[in-house]
């Protein structure tokens, strides 16, 4: 096992793969997570940021599951929050958020900064794989069904604010 | 600090906050220690070129070779400003010592 | 060959590679994530099977953006890597031809948790045969979708193999060159430009991952 930060992510150097709550975890750079973005965006149009999210939603969701289990809610977040932070996307706030839902807060996200870097300024915010980490986040820290949480990004780093900002609710 | 050249600033994520400087010496392994705050330290000394990384949280991670002049000094966003003098500091340090 | 691998994948993985405070990963003189494979394959598979359904042409025009999106990885990552000081602590001292950059490349890849890449051939300015016992792409298609009858679903893994030929022999990354958009197009876009094919896929029932490479 090799230490990362808090989590010890399991490697296999002989199949030279690594797995953390049950999760493949690749390392890739902001280039290719923007471009990515960029040919998802090209070819799913207004249906790319829900499959975004949802696909986040689902990998997230199911391994903070893992790495969650017999925590406290506010150690659940503080989980999601490190595992964020480690993974390298940026730190992320979830201390917004309550069982009907709140804000979170992400600086530095990897996303939009990679994307002004790369592309400049854009109208729709960029960060719908954190929409879905926030979400998997809230769910599995207050035991809610993924289909009554719903994430949006209100303000985003990438069409120029400070931070980006995320609204959550429950239905 | 005249004999320390800066190579390259740049910085993928779109700031200026990788410098990269020449020292007027090759760093050697005791240098190291002259760095302050270090929280992370790795020295992969088993290479025929033992590359070093240094973490001083909330301020930057300093990267090289032992052996070599070339260092990188990686600012932390917070400091971004100071980039610059930061990477001097930095390479103050590490030619202090004999 | 002059290329120990276990070595490489030794060292790269000693490297603590792992968010700052900020929450950044800041390595090889790029930026990084360590993503989730998962991710990466479930909107990556939604914009081909979308695409499969509005027919070939669609289908190919997917195709083609999935590893186009791989080969800019390939030029920034991989040409990052390469002209990094870890490449130069770990990988160089070990290069004795310009080969050697491909299969140092390689091994470094199988450190970053893609699966095992190998070598099968090069051919010096020509060829490159790639092929991975456990793609992450494959792996993944394979855990959520059944198998399918044809097209390989390696698109990173396609665009990567590209890269290495592009950067080493259509372009020169052995110059040190800086890797801006002008030079990628440059290597990826000009007469002679390498082209890589899946030519076999686990997701098509094959016991391995198989990529060609060759001049267009």
């Amino acid at each position: 096992m090799a230490p990362m930060g808090t989590f010890e992510v399991a490697q296999d150097l002989e199949a030279s793969t690594a797995t953390l709550g049950g999760q493949s975890l690749v390392f890739h750079c902001h280039f290719y997570n923007c471009a990515l973005q960029a040919a998802v965006e090209e070819a799913l149009g207004d249906d790319a940021a829900d499959i975004q999210r949802a696909a986040a939603h689902s990998v997230v969701r199911a391994q903070l599951l893992a790495l969650t289990k017999g925590q406290a809610t506010d150690a659940r977040l503080a989980t999601a929050s490190k595992l964020f932070a480690e993974l390298g996307f940026g730190t992320l706030d979830l201390t917004g958020l309550g069982p009907r839902g709140g804000r979170a807060t992400v600086k530095a996200s990897h996303y939009a900064m990679g994307w002004v870097a790369i592309y400049g300024e854009r109208e729709a915010p960029t960060c719908n794989f954190v929409e879905g980490f926030v979400a998997a986040a809230l769910g599995e820290a207050f035991g809610i069904a993924s289909e009554r949480v719903r994430v949006r990004e209100v303000g985003c780093f990438a069409c120029g604010a400070e931070t980006c900002d995320f609204d959550v609710e429950v239905l | 600090m005249n004999d320390v050249s800066v190579l390259v600033q740049r910085d993928c994520l779109g700031g200026d906050r990788i410098v990269e400087l020449k020292l007027p010496r090759a760093v050697a392994l005791p240098d190291l220690d002259r760095v302050d705050g270090v929280v992370t330290r790795v020295v992969l000394s088993e290479l025929p070129r033992p590359f070093f990384k240094l973490d001083v949280p909330g301020r930057f991670l300093l990267t090289g070779i032992i052996g070599d002049p070339r260092i990188r000094v990686t600012v932390r966003l917070s400091v971004r400003d100071r980039a610059v003098p930061t990477a001097i500091d930095v390479a103050r340090s590490l030619l202090a010592g004999p | 060959m002059a290329i120990r691998e276990q070595e490489v994948v030794a060292a790269v993985a000693g490297l603590q590679i792992v968010g700052n405070e900020e929450g950044l990963i800041p390595a090889f003189g790029l930026y990084l994530t360590r993503h989730y494979a998962d991710y990466y394959n479930r909107i990556s598979f939604a914009c081909y099977h979308r695409a499969e359904r509005e027919g070939p042409a669609a289908r190919d025009r997917a195709r083609a953006a999935l590893i186009r999106a791989g080969e800019v990885c390939a030029f920034n990552t991989f040409g990052g890597i390469m002209l990094s000081q870890e490449w130069e602590a770990v990988v160089a001292p070990m290069i004795e031809s310009r080969e050697d950059w491909a299969h140092g490349m390689v091994a470094v890849v199988n450190a970053l948790g893609w699966g095992k890449w190998r070598v099968d051939r090069l051919v010096p300015g020509e060829e490159l045969a790639i092929s991975i016992a456990n793609s992450y792409e494959s792996t993944g298609y394979l855990a959520d979708h059944p198998e399918r009858s044809d097209g390989g679903v390696c698109f990173l893994a396609t665009g990567g193999a590209s890269g290495i030929m592009n950067l080493l022999y259509n372009g020169d990354i052995t110059t040190r060159p800086a890797l801006t958009p002008q030079y990628f197009e440059q290597v990826f876009s000009t007469a002679g430009r390498f082209v890589a094919r899946e030519t076999a896929c686990r997701a098509n029932g094959a016991p391995r991952c198989e990529l060609i490479t060759t001049r267009s």
